[in-house]
């Protein structure tokens, strides 16, 4: 069995619009997926990252440089990661593609981690 | 509240889209209790907000143990940052403390999956008669109902921005005029009740009879008055025989939403309705209802229509309706409430006793009421009298008119199909 990294990029929706039967039924979808995923023992982790773009260091002439990283109003930013299990890219791939990210959010990235 | 962690996904996800709305409302009556009723705005934006980091959370971690009590415990923190912010005025200090003590108790919401009397209070508040009452029916489908102000809109065909204007006004009406976020004391408590009966049934008609607008939350709208008049008929302080009427003709009104539309979604008329499609639990909660409401010598409009509407829903085929009660019932009603719709209504009754010549004459006495002029369902009546007494140039013109006033799809197509009918 290996591990992959489901990265889900957001974009800037604006979902505060939408009714609370509206945004049930989505966060339903939602936890709907990761129960399944709960339940058949691939879900090994998954956190959510802070709603602001973070910092970026980088070694600069007058030695390290610390910026902003991008505003959550940018076209992408990370929301969030899920580690899971499957067999490879194809059972990753199977995992990730009847998220609801897929719907509302931009994209999911999916990584297998190497172990050492 | 269902344990989460021993329920299917599909289950999971069914519960959890249906709480969000009973989330949305119990929240903003709470809090409200908490920052008082002229903080009103500031509780259901901190409400929307904490449903929003819900969106945002729960898929990453899962619905929580005690999913009430983040809510609020988010919704809380967006108020203290709200007032914090605007805390120029002792009134806003105040209600921070109290924000803040409250914050600090740590109520367990979990234990109040009942109504509750906060949520009783702002029913209450948004049907104070100092409002007009198309904005205590707005507000009360907003924060009673939690619609938000696009499905209020799309549900009667109103413009969204005509929608957020009647709120913003309502609620700074309620501010200037101090109503207060309580059960009204006894004094008062018939008086009020009065009125919230009244939004209760506008909300009501409007929900059910509104033809053109988005049917299924329309639906909605139904269900939701239905459970807020049977809290009012099972609260000790508000129970009473015309509540309880009320709920009775809610009731058997709404247990006939289902046969109303065919498979295409167009209208039926109730003759033609498939029958066995009725709900047979409203049904049977109409008749509980019912019995209920025959506790006290009080006669109300509620009673008179529940009646009606009982001899609809308890008869086993439209013919074999007691018609003549039915007309009997209207003439009561009329005598009441004077209205030209309840005349209408008793004049297509009426077809069924004494034949469509006389339905028709009354019909066309009722001509003087301008607001029927307007009201198609009036002219598709006189229609379809023209129809079946075989005088289809007057029953196509009566046709036409119905079409210059309705701007439905649903209903438009009906109409048209019917005037193709008569010319073949």
């Amino acid at each position: 069995m290996a591990q992959f990294m489901l990265l889900l990029q957001d974009e800037p929706t604006d979902f505060s619009a939408m009714s609370p039967d509206e945004l049930g039924a989505i966060v339903g979808e939602y936890v709907a997926w990761r129960k399944r995923q709960e339940e058949a023992g691939r879900l090994l982790g998954g956190e959510k990252l802070a709603d602001e773009g973070g910092r970026w260091l980088t070694a600069g002439e007058g030695g390290v440089q610390i910026t902003d990283g991008p505003f959550s109003e940018a076209k992408e930013v990370l929301g969030g990661y899920f580690m899971i299990e499957a067999d490879d890219y194809d059972g990753a791939v199977e995992i990730a593609r009847d998220c609801p990210h897929l719907k509302y959010g931009k994209r999911i990235e999916i990584r297998q981690i190497e172990k050492h | 509240m269902v344990a989460m962690n021993q329920s299917k996904p599909q289950e999971v996800q069914i519960i959890v889209g249906r709480m969000f709305r009973e989330h949305y409302r119990y929240l903003t009556a709470a809090l409200t209790a908490s920052i008082g009723p002229d903080h009103l705005e500031t509780a259901e934006d901190a409400v929307a907000e904490a449903l929003l980091r819900a969106l945002k959370h729960w898929p990453y971690y899962g619905v929580p143990k005690h999913p009430r009590a983040w809510l609020f415990k988010a919704a809380h923190n967006h108020c203290l940052d709200r007032l914090r912010r605007s805390a120029t005025h002792d009134k806003h200090r105040l209600t921070l403390k109290t924000l803040m003590e409250d914050g600090a108790r740590e109520q367990p919401m979990e234990v109040h999956d009942t109504f509750g009397d906060e949520a009783l209070a702002m029913l209450f508040m948004v049907s104070h008669p100092c409002l007009s009452p198309d904005s205590r029916v707005t507000l009360a489908l907003k924060v009673v109902g939690g619609f938000s102000v696009g499905e209020i809109a799309r549900a009667f065909l109103i413009k969204e921005s005509a929608v957020s204007q009647r709120l913003l006004r309502a609620r700074r009406t309620l501010a200037l005029r101090q109503v207060r976020f309580e059960i009204p004391p006894p004094a008062e408590l018939e008086a009020r009740l009065t009125t919230v009966l009244d939004v209760l049934y506008l909300m009501f008609t409007e929900g059910h009879l509104a033809h053109e607008g988005d049917a299924l939350v329309r639906a909605d709208i139904c269900m939701e008055v239905l459970r807020m008049v049977e809290v009012l008929g099972n609260h000790a302080t508000t129970a009473s025989p015309r509540v309880a009427a009320l709920a009775a003709l809610v009731c058997l009104t709404t247990a006939r939403l289902p046969g109303r539309t065919d498979v295409n979604g167009d209208l039926l008329l109730t003759a033609d309705q498939d029958r066995s499609k009725w709900d047979q639990t409203l049904i049977a909660k109409g008749a509980f209802w019912l019995r209920r409401s025959g506790a006290g010598a009080g006669l109300t409009r509620y009673h008179l229509e529940a009646e009606i509407a009982a001899c609809h829903t308890l008869a086993p085929s439209f013919e074999s309706c007691d018609w003549e009660t039915i007309v009997r019932l209207y003439d009561l009603l009329l005598k009441l409430k004077p209205s030209p719709i309840i005349a209408l209504n008793r004049a297509v009754a009426l077809e069924q006793v004494a034949g469509t010549g006389a339905a028709l004459e009354t019909l066309l006495s009722l001509e003087t009421h301008g607001q029927l002029a307007r009201y198609y369902p009036y002219h598709v009546s006189l229609a379809t009298m023209y129809q079946r007494l075989n005088r289809p140039v007057e029953a196509e013109g009566a046709y036409k008119e119905a079409l210059s006033h309705c701007y439905g799809k649903p209903v438009r197509a009906h109409l048209l199909d019917a005037i193709a009918s008569l010319h073949h």
